[in-house]
């Protein structure tokens, strides 16, 4: 089932919604810029109200730019309606025909492209396979579990040979333990069709998990897009660094940046120097250096960069969640591996440690 | 008018969420208070578009006083008399008019009302559960109270069905079956014509509101909200004044229809579809966008999707609607009363005949029929609908 991958490519794509009644603009999406790879999985992350879903939109066509170019392989598809692209959508409420059995319903694409009656068979079972339905191919979608139907609308987006596979939270309205293991099912499947693919959701730990590559919106904008270890480890801004996981943020001047990408930064009077520092960032300037909580300890009073008082502890087995009262604000420290290990007590003076070799400067602005 | 408020109440209360009860109980309510305070107030649109509808289908109401006010005068009979009996068209239609008024104020207030006040399902999954709101002797009481009205419709129509086998009810007992043989060959004619222009019109009325349906639910277009207000008026109208306006604007060339068969299908048309426009509005509303979406993401034209996708699921609806139309049609008596003549008479009004010349049994055997007829008809629907079984129309996640 090899075909070529395609790549996608979006020039300044703009959406605006204009409310009939009152005539009211909204922009929901602006000057998006994205290319992406053939055979690569892109996540459109960011919170309710982003953005995200229209983009998608726009690229299934469901909806039309008010500007921009949308490009599928070189060719441009920005005005074409859904049933003229090569796109295929796994939607949020998987839109699976109540009137056809799981067979007609994965089939249904194949029957619109007169694909002959013998073809239909083999591929619909073929596909039926690579997503375990097999024994339920008569099976009425309202008998369904929540699970298997999300993949009966993969499989019928599949089946097709779409140049691009788009996901609209596929596995918003499946329980977590579901979502994990469809997680790593709709990678399997993505790699090993090397099907280019474009993933919405606002769960970041979903995003990390299965994409090559992170695209950060927020208010219709793309903030930062990079593969997930760059986009956790290197954030550009607060917001992203705030959104991708948790992340303690120390306000400090900035004295120099040096030529290795390091940040000489004073906090409190102390010196610490950052690793790396975000654009933006410049000698003078107001920044904040942002540390992970697995990069923090726990030491005695006056060894850190602050002083606090332990407030709670969160005990989660591989890991306990310490969360600090400082002048900073609340800051999480996570103690690794604690078993064994003598963690501060509630209540306990102690002070942050952090490690500047895993901190990053960001300027100090919380848009 | 019971079954128009039962059919709008259980809608209502089917859709409130038992939940709600449930968690009044739970702090501690009594099943009174949980009453009048939860329940009531989320029936309230509910309830008062019942009372609406009731009222606006009483105010019209042409048949029953036809027969039984006597001497107490009504806007439509007075109507009808002014038209028919003293040839005072115009007084006819001013009176016409004068009932049109009330029902068309309480017909748009409860539409605009109750689309304003629903806030029947606010969240995540709705759960109609049946819960114990009364207590049971209370319960014992409600029963007791709704078994005496059944019974009492039940005996109603026992009345007409013992009337066929009696010489002339109310004035002689005697058992015959010669009303039977009279009845039918004497109301032969009008049932076939009644039945023949009825299945005309159905059809047509059927396929109409379906295409306007899907126009009003799935396009946008300019002059939308007034095509459906055009469409949906006829309801709201008396059908004395449908029956009216009719004989007024098809009395000259070139649309000189009165007296014809096409008059009498066009009324049917016209009155039914509202009907099926609403039902149909109302199937498509739960179809989840995302499955139209989805089939045209798969490559169908529009065409394609709504011949595989769209028709098979209004199917079920577009049955019912197209019964209801029928039966409507052949018990149509207000609008059809002014529309009939030698050539194409109406069965309802062979009945009004019979009766008003005092042949009681031969007016039961034509009701008798048209109650049988339209039994079957139902009866056929519910087989055919249930076939496709209770189709979802939306599966997965809402």
């Amino acid at each position: 089932m090899s075909k070529k991958s395609v790549p996608v490519r979006l020039e300044r794509v703009t959406k605006i919604f204009r409310d009939p009644k009152t005539r009211a603009e909204t922009t929901a999406v602006s000057d998006v810029e994205l290319d992406i790879e053939p055979g690569e999985l892109v996540t459109l992350l960011g919170p309710s109200g982003c953005g995200k879903t229209t983009t998608l939109r726009m690229i299934g066509g469901f909806e039309l730019p008010t500007r921009g170019l949308i490009r599928i392989d070189g060719e441009d598809v920005t005005m074409l309606p859904p049933n003229a692209r090569q796109t295929a959508t796994v939607f949020q409420s998987y839109g699976l025909f109540p009137h056809l059995d799981v067979f007609e319903n994965v089939a249904y694409g194949l029957r619109v492209r007169k694909v002959t009656r013998a073809e239909i068979g083999r591929r619909v079972a073929e596909t039926l396979a690579l997503v375990g339905l097999t024994e339920l191919a008569r099976r009425s979608p309202a008998r369904l579990s929540g699970g298997q139907q999300q993949r009966v609308a993969l499989a019928r987006s599949l089946v097709v040979e779409p140049q691009v596979l788009l996901l609209d939270e596929p596995l918003s309205n499946l329980d977590a333990l579901l979502r994990e293991q469809m997680r790593v099912e709709i990678r399997r499947i993505q790699k090993a069709l090397g099907i280019t693919a474009v993933y919405v959701t606002h769960d970041r730990v979903e995003a990390m998990s299965l994409s090559d590559r992170v695209v950060v919106m927020k208010d219709g904008v793309i903030r930062q897009a990079a593969r997930p270890s760059v986009i956790y480890g290197e954030p550009d801004s607060k917001f992203v660094a705030g959104f991708v996981g948790k992340a303690a943020f120390f306000p400090v001047q900035v004295e120099s940046v040096e030529a290795d990408g390091g940040c000489l930064c004073s906090l409190a009077g102390r010196k610490v120097r950052a690793a790396t520092h975000a654009p933006g960032v410049a000698a003078g300037s107001a920044a904040v250096i942002m540390a992970r909580p697995e990069s923090l300890r726990l030491g005695e009073p006056g060894a850190g960069a602050c002083d606090g008082t332990v407030t709670t502890n969160v005990y989660l087995g591989s890991s306990v969640e310490s969360y600090i009262d400082t002048d900073y604000g609340e800051i999480l420290v996570q103690v690794d591996d604690p078993t064994g290990k003598r963690v501060a007590g509630e209540g306990s003076r102690v002070s942050v440690v952090l490690d500047g070799t895993r901190a990053r400067a960001l300027p100090d602005r919380d848009e | 008018m019971f079954p128009i408020a039962f059919l709008t109440l259980s809608g209502v209360l089917e859709a409130i969420d038992s939940t709600f009860e449930d968690a009044s109980l739970d702090l501690n309510a009594s099943r009174w208070r949980t009453f009048t305070r939860v329940t009531l107030p989320l029936a309230a649109p509910g309830i008062l578009s019942a009372w609406l509808l009731v009222f606006t289908t009483s105010l019209a109401d042409f048949a029953n006083p036809l027969l039984l006010s006597g001497s107490f005068r009504v806007l439509s009979v007075e109507s009808y008399i002014e038209v028919t009996g003293m040839n005072r068209l115009g007084n006819g239609a001013a009176l016409s008019i004068l009932l049109l008024l009330p029902t068309l104020a309480a017909f748009f207030a409860q539409r605009a009302w109750v689309s304003k006040k629903s806030f029947v399902v606010v969240t995540g999954k709705p759960s109609a559960r049946l819960s114990d709101l009364a207590s049971k002797p209370v319960r014992a009481g409600i029963v007791a109270a709704v078994a005496v009205v059944s019974a009492f419709i039940v005996s109603l129509y026992l009345t007409i069905v013992a009337g066929c086998f009696v010489k002339n009810w109310g004035i002689d007992y005697s058992f015959t079956t010669s009303n039977i043989v009279e009845a039918l060959q004497r109301g032969k004619a009008a049932l076939l014509s009644t039945a023949t222009l009825a299945a005309i019109a159905t059809p047509i009325a059927g396929m109409l509101a379906m295409i306007a349906a899907v126009l009003v639910v799935r396009k946008r277009f300019p002059g939308k909200r007034l095509l459906e207000a055009l469409m949906m008026t006829p309801f709201a109208i008396p059908g004395t004044l449908v029956g009216i306006s009719f004989i007024l604007a098809f009395n000259k060339p070139p649309l000189l229809l009165v007296g014809t068969g096409a008059i009498i299908v066009i009324c049917y048309i016209i009155r039914e579809l509202p009907v099926g426009l609403e039902g149909g509005v109302a199937t498509l509303r739960q179809i989840d966008p995302a499955i139209e979406e989805a089939a045209s993401d798969l490559g169908a034209d529009q065409a394609t999707v709504f011949r595989t996708v769209i028709l098979p699921l209004i199917r079920p609806a577009f049955i019912s609607s197209m019964s209801y139309t029928f039966v409507r049609s052949m018990t149509a008596v207000s609008a059809i009363i002014f529309l009939i003549s030698a050539r194409w008479y109406h069965i309802t009004i062979q009945i009004y005949n019979f009766s008003e010349n005092i042949r009681f049994g031969l007016a039961s055997v034509l009701s008798t029929a048209l109650i049988l007829i339209v039994l079957a008809v139902f009866g056929l629907m519910r087989l055919v609908v249930r076939k496709s079984g209770n189709l979802e129309k939306t599966v997965g996640a809402r």
